[in-house]
């Protein structure tokens, strides 16, 4: 790179493509990826929920108890269920990059990614049953 | 002289990248091993009565949260997720062509996701007193 390039007057008109804004719905990938990215709305709203029901238990028992009440209107159950489906989705992706970014070698020996792959969704299940036992256990 | 003219000395903006990035990465993380049993938790089990769940009463859970293992629990799976969403937003903004100027773009998915980590600190203390 050049000294003071950017003083350098140019006349370059380089071409550029219009790219429609619906390009992602091109073809199957691009829409998959844009799925993926979209999960993020989810979690945000997920986020949101949770630091509601911290906000309420901050006020008292009456509005923890209405809290509570509320994540049992259809429309939060609807709710969730859509983040339950965007989370898992998340996962399922997350998982399948994580041998692409990381590739263990240990000597000779490169671990498949089969293996790894494998590896997260034995450590998610051995999580969520320990956090949901943990959970339901709790103080009973 | 001929080292300094070889290497010219220019000041490049540092790139708020790496800080994003790891916060991003940290925050799939939880997003794919602890939300879905938090999910399941607050969207199935609680309100479908698929089990007792004592930890919701109020004394339990206000126990949880005054706890220091649990502040930092709820602390992981609001403030995480909530920057790698933010991460994925302010990218995927720029995917849809929804472009605004980079400084507020920044402000609303970055300055948003770190108010929402305050607020949750903040709650968090309001807990304990």
């Amino acid at each position: 790179m050049t000294e003071n390039h950017e003083h350098k007057q140019t006349f370059r008109k380089p071409y550029q493509h219009k790219q429609s804004r619906w390009w992602w719905l091109q073809n199957r990938f691009f829409t998959l990826y844009l799925i993926r990215e979209a999960t993020a709305v989810w979690v945000l709203l997920y986020c949101l929920l949770l630091l509601s029901g911290l906000v309420s238990l901050s006020e008292g028992e009456a509005a923890w108890s209405d809290w509570l009440n509320s994540l049992s209107h259809p429309a939060a159950v609807g709710f969730q269920m859509i983040v339950l489906t965007a989370v898992v989705y998340h996962a399922v992706t997350w998982f399948k990059l994580a041998p692409k970014i990381m590739v263990v070698r240990i000597g000779t020996w490169t671990m498949p990614e089969r293996l790894m792959l494998i590896g997260q969704w034995l450590g998610l299940l051995i999580l969520t049953a320990a956090l949901l036992g943990l959970a339901i256990a709790w103080g009973a | 002289m001929l080292s300094s003219q070889s290497k010219p000395q220019r000041q490049y903006p540092r790139s708020h990248e790496p800080i994003v990035w790891s916060l991003f990465g940290a925050g799939g993380m939880v997003v794919a091993f602890l939300l879905p049993a938090a999910v399941l938790i607050t969207g199935f089990i609680a309100p479908l009565g698929v089990a007792e769940l004592p930890i919701l009463s109020y004394s339990l859970a206000l126990e949880f949260c005054r706890s220091w293992w649990g502040s930092l629990f709820i602390l992981v799976c609001i403030v995480l997720p909530a920057f790698h969403a933010a991460h994925r937003l302010y990218h995927g903004m720029h995917d849809l062509h929804l472009r605004g100027a980079n400084w507020l773009m920044l402000t609303v998915f970055y300055g948003g996701a770190s108010g929402l980590a305050c607020a949750t600190l903040f709650y968090l203390w309001i807990l304990r007193h």
